[in-house]
Order: structure tokens, then C-alpha cells, then sequence
């Protein structure tokens, strides 16, 4: 089950803006985890994600992770490989 | 040669015929002097390459290889939060996609917009404050106008109108006290700064600011007859009147005003004895629209008196400055050129 990680800077209007976009882009799909990690109250998650900079979302079960603005959901799917095609070739796109 | 103008590229300069060393020295070192953070990523949002201002802002010698993740931005660049050094900074990040060594990779630029951010959320707050600054006094005079109107047709007498007519003129002093920080930062910002530099004898237009609001009684001054700045007198008489009133606002009994000489410069402290100001709020005491308050409503202040003292001491080459500590009173300072 494809699970995913919000990494936020709390209490700034990107971490609530990417936070309701990325709930309302899944609330359409079956079976897709979210967390919020606040890289400021939770710096040792944030270090052992390496996350650089924020909003970023990881996907956990695969090698996946966006940056940036998530407002366009297509593309956020696209790029964290849940729009439907097969996981594996994200994967394979990465090791070739 | 208008087309060569048009791109940006000095006259003179054919760029086209410069060896590749000499062009690959120059892009090198435009890439790495740079005062953005500029990115080079793979396809897949990991590192390839990050220029200095990149690896001090994102706080590692040893990017290449780390993922930053896909880039995502629309037509608008995206907002980023980075804590830079532990401190919260936003950035814009504007993405451009090119071929690097046969592949598609990701150019992305990252650039501190912090202070501009700061300053359209302070604007947004302040429109919504200011227009409860106009509400406020304006609801006030309209409503006793009208109490003050049907009396005077009731034929009561003017004498007893007193109250009401003193609060209409309080009202009013807070609207045209709001108007004139407006207009006076207004002027500042159109670059209308000429400054009428004078010798002003600073006893004279402390006691003078002390007597127009009729604290004199107040405050206990040490301010030496001989000291002399060179300054403009409307501007040292803003000065001394914004922390005067600042002083009468926050702070509580004894007020204490002192002057000395600080080698070229003059510097003057007025000091209370209230609460003080918080240290969280200090790194943004002089910014304009800034105002603490203290749980409840802030006391008739404009949020603008200390960025106006700011912005007027160093025009008249001097600067302002707080020294008090949370707890023991306020202390606000400025200093002037001695003349």
C-alpha cells in the first residue's frame, strides 16, 4: 500500500496550503497513507528523511519524493507514480 | 548592435568568438558567485550539482547525490520554506528544464524572498488594522455627534456639551495622529528625504515637546544645555515626540530622559520603568506596522511611530536602537551628528 510522508515547516502558509491540497488529491484515491511530519517540532525525522527543504512529499514504500508546489495534482501524482502505471517502472527509470 | 543592446551584452563584446575557456571560466563563476541557490538536478529530483549559496542555505558541503526531491512549480515560481541555520526562511523557486550529458535534467533556482514575504503579510495585517483604526475613532464622533445634535435640539445648554465635545477632539487627534504617520512614512518611502541639516540646541526641542503635551511634570530630564546636534528640527522634534508618546503609551512612572556625547554622535535615551519589551519582540520593535500586544487590544498606537524614528535617524546620519530588557522598563535610544 503506497504510503506517503508530508514534510511541512509548521505554522507557515505553505505547510497549510500543500497540506489541504495533497488531502484533497488523495481523498480520490483508495488506500494511499499520509502523514505530516512539522520538520520544526520533529527535526530528527526531517534529518533521518534528509529532507532539504519543505513542502516535500516522500513516498515510503518506493524512491519517490516531490518538492515544490503541489497544485498541480496530476503532476504530483505523476511524479509520486499514483496515477495509475505501474510503480516498477519508476523504479526502473531511476536505475537505468 | 540594437539586437546585441537588446540581449543585455556590453557593445563590443562578441561573445561568440571568446575561447570556450574564457566563456566556461565566466559561466562558471556567474553560476558560482551567485547570490541565489542554483540547483542542477536529475530527472528524478536528485542533486547533481549545487552552487555555494545552495550548499549554505540547504546547510551541507555534500549535496550531489542527496535527493531533493521532483520539482514542482506552475507558472508562478514556488514557495519553499527552508531553515537556514535554524531560522525560517522562504524562498521562490523557479525551475527551467535542459539537457545535461544526454539526459533531461532540472536547472532550479532558489532565491530569499523572506523579507518581501514578511512585508506583504505586515501590509495585509496592517490594511485590516488601519481600516479598525479609521472604524474605531470615526464610530466614536459619528455616534456622539449625533447624541451632541439631538440635545442641542432638545435646547439643552453647550455648557454641558463639554464631555462629549472633548471626546470628539480626542477621536480626531487619534485619526489625524494615524494620517500623519501615513503621510510622513509616504514621503519617506517617494524618496522625498531632503533634509534641512541645522544646528538644534536638543534641550530646547525636548522642553518644548515636554510643554506642547503637557507631561513636563512627568519626566525627569538630563539633557546638558550645550549639546548640539547638526539635524533637521522638524525631524529631532519627531524623534523626541514618538518616544516621548511611546514612553506615556507603554511604559509606567518614572520616565527619565538623558543626552551625551558618544564620540561624533549624540546619543539620546529615553527610558521607563514598565514591563519593557519582550525579547521576542524585539528583533522587530522598528518594523513598520509592527505592534505588540499584549494579550488584549494595543493602546492607540499606529504600529508606525518607531519605524518612522528608524528610517528619520538615519537619514540624519545617526540611527535608533533599543537597550531595555524584558522585565526591568524600556530603554529606546537615537543618536544624531554632533554639530
Amino acid at each position: 500500500m503506497p504510503a506517503l510522508v508530508l514534510y511541512v515547516t509548521g505554522g507557515s502558509v505553505r505547510a497549510e496550503r500543500a497540506e489541504q491540497q495533497l488531502r484533497a488529491l488523495l481523498g480520490g484515491l483508495d488506500e494511499v497513507s499520509l502523514d505530516v511530519v512539522d520538520v520544526r517540532t520533529d527535526p530528527g525525522a526531517a534529518e533521518e528523511a534528509a529532507i532539504l527543504a519543505t513542502p516535500t512529499v516522500v513516498r515510503t514504500d518506493v524512491p519517490l519524493r516531490v518538492i515544490g508546489d503541489l497544485g498541480d495534482g496530476q503532476r504530483v501524482l505523476s511524479a509520486l507514480g499514483l496515477n495509475g502505471q505501474p510503480v516498477a517502472r519508476a523504479e526502473e527509470v531511476r536505475s537505468a | 548592435m540594437t539586437d546585441v543592446a537588446d540581449r543585455g551584452v556590453l557593445p563590443g563584446a562578441d561573445f561568440t568568438a571568446a575561447p570556450r575557456e574564457e566563456l566556461e571560466n565566466l559561466l562558471l563563476a556567474v553560476l558560482e558567485d551567485n547570490a541565489d541557490a542554483i540547483l542542477l538536478l536529475e530527472s528524478d529530483g536528485t542533486v547533481l550539482f549545487a552552487n555555494p549559496e545552495a550548499r549554505r542555505v540547504l546547510g551541507s558541503d555534500d549535496l550531489a547525490g542527496q535527493s531533493f526531491g521532483f520539482p514542482l512549480a506552475g507558472d508562478e515560481p514556488a514557495e519553499l520554506d527552508v531553515l537556514v541555520a535554524g531560522k525560517p526562511r522562504v524562498f521562490e523557486m523557479v525551475l527551467n528544464r535542459t539537457r545535461f550529458l544526454g539526459r533531461e535534467v532540472h536547472v532550479a533556482t532558489l532565491r530569499d524572498v523572506t523579507a518581501r514575504k514578511r512585508t506583504e503579510e505586515a501590509l495585509r495585517g496592517f490594511v485590516s488594522t488601519a481600516s479598525h483604526e479609521f472604524q474605531t475613532p470615526l464610530a466614536a464622533i459619528t455616534g456622539v455627534a449625533e447624541v451632541l445634535l439631538e440635545e442641542a435640539e432638545e435646547g439643552i445648554e453647550a455648557v454641558d456639551m463639554i464631555e462629549q465635545l472633548q471626546l470628539i477632539a480626542r477621536q480626531a487627534g487619534r485619526l489625524r495622529r494615524l494620517a500623519d504617520d501615513l503621510l510622513t512614512l509616504s514621503r519617506l518611502d517617494a524618496g522625498r528625504r531632503e533634509v534641512r541639516r541645522q544646528v538644534v540646541r536638543l534641550s530646547d526641542v525636548l522642553g518644548q515637546a515636554l510643554r506642547t503635551a503637557g507631561v513636563a511634570d512627568d519626566f525627569e530630564v538630563d539633557v546638558p544645555e550645550g549639546l548640539l546636534v547638526l539635524a533637521d528640527p522638524d525631524h529631532v522634534q519627531m524623534l523626541i515626540g514618538n518616544y516621548l508618546s511611546n514612553a506615556l503609551k507603554y511604559g509606567e512612572t518614572p520616565y527619565v530622559v538623558t543626552a551625551a556625547t558618544d564620540e561624533d554622535q549624540i546619543v539620546v535615551k529615553v527610558r521607563d520603568h514598565g514591563d519593557g519589551v519582550p525579547a521576542s519582540f524585539e528583533p522587530r520593535l522598528f518594523e513598520r506596522f509592527s505592534r505588540y500586544r499584549n494579550g488584549g487590544a494595543a493602546p492607540g498606537g499606529t504600529g508606525l511611530g518607531l519605524a518612522i524614528v528608524s528610517e528619520l535617524a538615519q537619514l540624519n546620519g545617526g540611527d535608533a536602537w533599543y537597550e531595555g530588557s524584558e522585565g526591568e522598563g524600556a530603554v529606546f535610544c537615537f543618536s544624531l551628528p554632533v554639530a
